[in-house]
């Protein structure tokens, strides 16, 4: 039967791209395919026949370019057009090379995406906070040069002789319990001192901030409390201020609501002035240290070296005013950003330098299987360029090759990445700072993007540079016998060296990250951790007496 | 206007023409110069040259459809023109004048 026969598919190409695009066309290919069907012998003599024909067509019509003129710009256009459904069907054609290709480049992609995505929300993005790199975070250090909590007096001290900040303010996270409504509630609370938004630099949406002298013992209590929390325990009433909120026994006025969005460190449902604590014996005695933090402001011109080193001064002069209680305590100041990703910032950069090596395995992959593929395909290059096939014009076709794949490896990477993030987040160790600002990243994904679509091109164009560089006659020769040119053979070897090279540092990695995984889930607590189980239970407000917790500590021990 | 003055292969191809009258097309015109004439005609002549005749004015064709052993693709149905058919004759006679006299001396041996 050759009444179905098809022709030489690359034979075709070249009639629809030289031959003008109207019936007179039309009718040349229709006289070919009906002479080739309607011919007898075998197929390879058919198809040899049809080759002959068809190149002495497409030789003259390319020659006398019969069918350009003023159609010109469609023309051009009809061209690229027929480059790309040329392009899907050599791809489909060959899908496992496809397959290949494109779920090389989106797994590039996608994971390098989805990295990058977090390492940008967590530590690139500035904090979402008025001059965020003018912010710093001091804190007490003790005799092994280990981060301490600062006590009250010491801070005191601070703020009146500080000159290389502005303002200093002290917070600390408690857990909150907000009695006086349906039940009883934990609130995710933070105690700070007046000064404490204004450091910041945030200013309530609602209301006003803590009265000046909030922090003096005995002061009227006084809470800011979160947007969120404002419309869902609230029912986000304008008339909140001035309501008062029993947060520990402790009857609060509620003076302000938080803008939309505002976290410090974490999300918090409501900021507690200092006041019902400040006069307390335990946060008067310079040697407690309660948790509190301080955060500065840097004064313009001043840096985060500069006040660490004055803290580090006026640590070393309350150590001679206090030798008791402050011997051997330094001070340490850093940047706030800094310290907010302190515990995952390597964690991340080593993610992220892993994605880096995955998509350079990518890319490198990519582009051995592009060359490859351009050595196959000799013979068809070399025809179209013993025909006139100009190095722009093959470059054209193979351009469009190139970028089509990388367009389709692009989208599904993006879609990988959406998906992986979202794991991500969903895996990632309680307490990771900042999570609730990692998404897509409108920077990382051009630059997957174009790391694949450059790595596609430039190793898609390869052969088309090869194929119009070499002789065509020569390459003809050689693409007749198999044998792919001597360049493409070297750079492949090049590049499967660079490939495994990569391969190795990420599986060394790799191991090397399962083999601390394994040590740290084999590390000895110093006590048995199965059958057991933690409660934690607060007892809130002040009716809860010294001795009254004994007495609960007592009964607990013995359930 | 004195007619077109038509070399051998136009010639050729005007005649195949006319002879496959309403079934001349490029196919069909090449399978009769390989029959008749023994001429195998490379498809890129053929088809430069048939336009070559359109240009002249010698030749017209109409598109028709096409088959399913074309899938689809159209035709092109070629028809000699009267100016065609006057430079068919103008050849001819040129050739009958060249020829009267000679016909002895070219005969065929016997």
């Amino acid at each position: 039967m050759t009444g179905d026969r098809r022709p030489p598919r690359f034979a075709r190409w070249l009639l629809d791209r030289t031959l003008p695009t109207d019936g007179r066309g039309g009718a040349m290919r229709g006289d070919l395919l009906e002479e080739f069907r309607t011919r007898g012998g075998s197929p390879a003599r058919a198809a040899a026949w049809y080759w002959r024909h068809a190149l002495s067509v497409s030789m003259r019509y390319a020659r006398t370019g019969r069918h350009r003129g003023k159609e010109q710009e469609l023309m051009r256009l009809e061209s690229l057009w027929q480059d790309v459904r040329y392009a899907v069907r050599s791809y489909v054609k060959a899908p496992s090379f496809t397959l290949a290709v494109v779920a090389t480049l989106a797994l590039g992609i996608g994971a390098s995406t989805a990295i990058f995505s977090m390492v940008n929300g967590i530590l690139l993005q500035p904090l979402p906070l008025r001059d965020p790199d003018r912010l710093v975070y001091i804190n007490e250090v003790n005799a092994a040069g280990n981060r301490i909590s600062v006590a009250w007096p010491t801070f005191l001290d601070w703020t009146t002789r500080a000159r290389t900040v502005e303002a200093l303010a002290l917070s600390r996270e408690e857990p909150i319990t907000l009695t006086g409504m349906e039940r009883a509630q934990r609130l995710r609370g933070r105690r700070m001192t007046a000064a404490f938004l204004t450091v910041i630099g945030v200013q309530p949406a609602l209301g006003h901030d803590f009265s000046q002298d909030a922090d003096r013992p005995s002061a009227p209590p006084e809470v800011l409390v979160s947007e969120g929390f404002w419309q869902t325990q609230l029912g986000a009433a304008p008339t909140v201020l001035g309501r008062t909120l029993m947060l520990d026994n402790v009857a609060y006025t509620i003076v302000g609501v938080l803008p939309h969005g505002f976290q410090f460190l974490r999300p918090y449902d409501v900021f507690v002035s200092m006041g019902p604590v400040s006069g307390t014996q335990q946060l008067l005695e310079r040697g407690n240290h309660s948790g509190f933090n301080a955060v500065g402001r840097l004064r313009i011109g001043a840096d985060v070296a500069d006040t660490d080193r004055e803290f580090k001064t006026i640590a070393t002069a309350l150590e001679r005013e206090y030798p008791k209680t402050n011997a051997g305590l330094s001070a340490r100041a850093e940047g706030l950003a800094d310290r907010v990703v302190a515990d995952i910032r390597l964690t991340l950069l080593a993610l992220l330098g892993a994605v880096g090596f995955l998509l350079l395995i990518a890319c490198v992959n990519v582009a051995n299987l592009l060359i490859a593929r351009g050595a196959g395909r000799q013979h068809e290059l070399a025809v179209r360029a013993a025909l006139g096939g100009g190095r722009l014009q093959l470059c054209g076709q193979l351009l469009v090759e190139s970028t089509l794949v990388s367009a389709i490896g692009g989208v599904l990477g993006v879609g990988l990445a959406f998906w992986l993030l979202r794991a991500l987040i969903a895996v990632a160790p309680e307490g990771t700072p900042r999570l609730e600002t990692v998404r897509l990243d409108a920077t990382a994904l051009p630059f997957a993007l174009t790391a694949a679509a450059i790595c596609g091109i430039v190793f898609g164009l390869f052969p088309a540079f090869q194929a119009s560089r070499a002789d065509a006659q020569q390459a003809l020769m050689r693409a007749r016998s198999g044998r792919a040119g001597a360049g493409s053979h070297r750079v492949r070897r090049v590049l499967m060296v660079v490939e495994t090279a990569l391969a190795i540092i990420l599986l060394t990695g790799a191991g090397l990250t399962m083999r601390t995984l394994q040590e740290l889930t084999r590390l000895d607590a110093g006590f048995r951790i199965d059958h057991l189980l933690t409660q934690r239970v607060t007892l809130a407000g002040a009716q809860w007496t010294e001795g009254r917790r004994r007495n609960f500590s007592t009964i607990s021990s013995r359930a | 206007m004195p007619p077109a003055c038509l070399g051998e292969f136009e010639q050729l191809l005007l005649l195949a023409v006319l002879r496959l009258g309403s079934e001349a097309y490029g196919a069909d015109i090449a399978r009769e110069l390989e029959a008749r004439a023994g001429r195998t005609v490379s498809r890129g002549a053929l088809y430069t040259s048939l336009d070559r005749l359109e240009d002249k004015g010698l030749l017209r064709w109409t598109l028709a459809s096409g088959t399913a052993i074309r899938d689809g693709l159209p035709r092109r149905a070629y028809t000699v023109t009267p100016g065609g058919i006057e430079a068919l004759r103008a050849s001819r006679d040129v050739l009958r004048r060249m020829w009267r006299g000679l016909e002895g001396l070219l005969k065929e041996p016997s």
